[in-house]
């Protein structure tokens, strides 16, 4: 079955062509869930709620994107929504955060495959500077997907990136970090 | 600046190929996930929607910021309807002892042994007329006798 049929018959409510989209995009939305999130557990129940709004949205899905852009964009919104939940709970003094918050940054780091250095100079990105350079780095997307999926200008994606790169050769060589050690 | 100088310089500079690069070998880390699971748990829930209509409807106030101001809203307006309530229930608590306090005729009226206006009122004109005033003894219950 091609992408194309089984979004019809997803959009029929068929869930045969659901699951073969998962097959399709799974480990990319997981992924960039499990790096926006920092949490293999939280990036797998985003996972299944995703390919749930998936399921229950592709009526809106109009083709003018790739299926995949949308999928990503649905991904970042997700992710994006967990993250302020996140930060109001936290505000607010509630037990309930992941605990991912409380592990040390190097800890993270490590568990989601990042120098902890370079992951500590992530962290003090802007949350879609960091997005646009994980995205076009690590998950090889264009930047007139990353454009679409973060609904920015190409001209913001792409100052994002440079500002990103920018910002981590400063930090890098102010660590005295060299190419070598990484 | 000596050519070792510059050659370490040179090393320890980052360019733009040596950050794509570090970011591409940290891309090959990947996290272990058995799909098949995953998948299950989807059809799962996706199937006990389909049985259940009234899982739908979930109202998670606690899901959006803006939810949380109406849920203080409706709270606000609940306390303040209440309270509103409670304060009209004692006013007119104290607006009606006020009135017994402050009404003397209708305390007297009350008394035992006093001839009741509605009594005579209830009367025909013509018996009223004939009621002597000196048949009672106290003065106020006659003063209501003649009004």
């Amino acid at each position: 079955m091609t992408e194309t049929e089984a979004i019809d018959k997803c959009r029929q409510g068929d869930m045969a062509g659901l699951q073969v989209l998962f097959d399709l995009h799974r480990s990319k939305v997981m992924n960039l869930s499990w790096r926006m999130l920092g949490s293999q557990q939280e990036a797998e129940d985003a996972l299944q709620e995703i390919f749930i709004k998936v399921f229950d949205r592709i009526k809106n899905y109009r083709g003018d994107s790739a299926f995949s852009t949308w999928v990503y964009r649905m991904t970042t919104n997700h992710c994006l929504d967990i993250l302020r939940r996140r930060k109001i709970l936290s505000f607010m003094g509630f037990e309930n955060v992941p605990e991912v918050q409380d592990k040390k940054d190097s800890e993270k780091a490590v568990n989601l495959g990042f120098s902890p250095v370079i992951a500590k100079t992530l962290e003090k990105l802007p949350e879609k500077q960091k997005l646009c350079l994980l995205m076009r780095e690590m998950d090889d997307l264009s930047y007139e997907d990353i454009a679409l999926a973060l609904q920015l200008s190409l001209g913001t994606v792409k100052s994002n990136i440079h500002r990103a790169k920018a910002f981590l050769k400063e930090s890098l060589e102010k660590e005295g970090l060299t190419p070598d050690d990484v | 600046m000596t050519f070792r100088e510059k050659e370490e310089l040179m090393k320890n500079t980052w360019n733009d190929q040596d950050i794509t690069k570090a970011l591409k070998n940290m891309a090959e880390t990947k996290p272990q996930v058995s799909y098949d699971h995953v998948w299950f748990k989807i059809e799962e829930k996706l199937e006990a929607r389909h049985n259940h209509f009234w899982n739908n409807i979930v109202w998670k106030p606690w899901g959006h910021p803006v939810r949380w101001v109406m849920a203080a809203a409706c709270l606000c307006v609940a306390f303040t309807g209440v309270s509103y309530h409670q304060n009209s229930l004692d006013q007119a608590d104290m607006a009606s002892y006020m009135l017994s306090v402050s009404n003397p005729t209708a305390n007297v009226t009350k008394d035992l042994g006093v001839t009741k206006v509605s009594i005579l009122l209830s009367e025909p004109s013509s018996t009223a007329s004939d009621v002597k005033v000196d048949d009672h003894l106290d003065s106020i219950a006659a003063d209501e006798i003649l009004l």
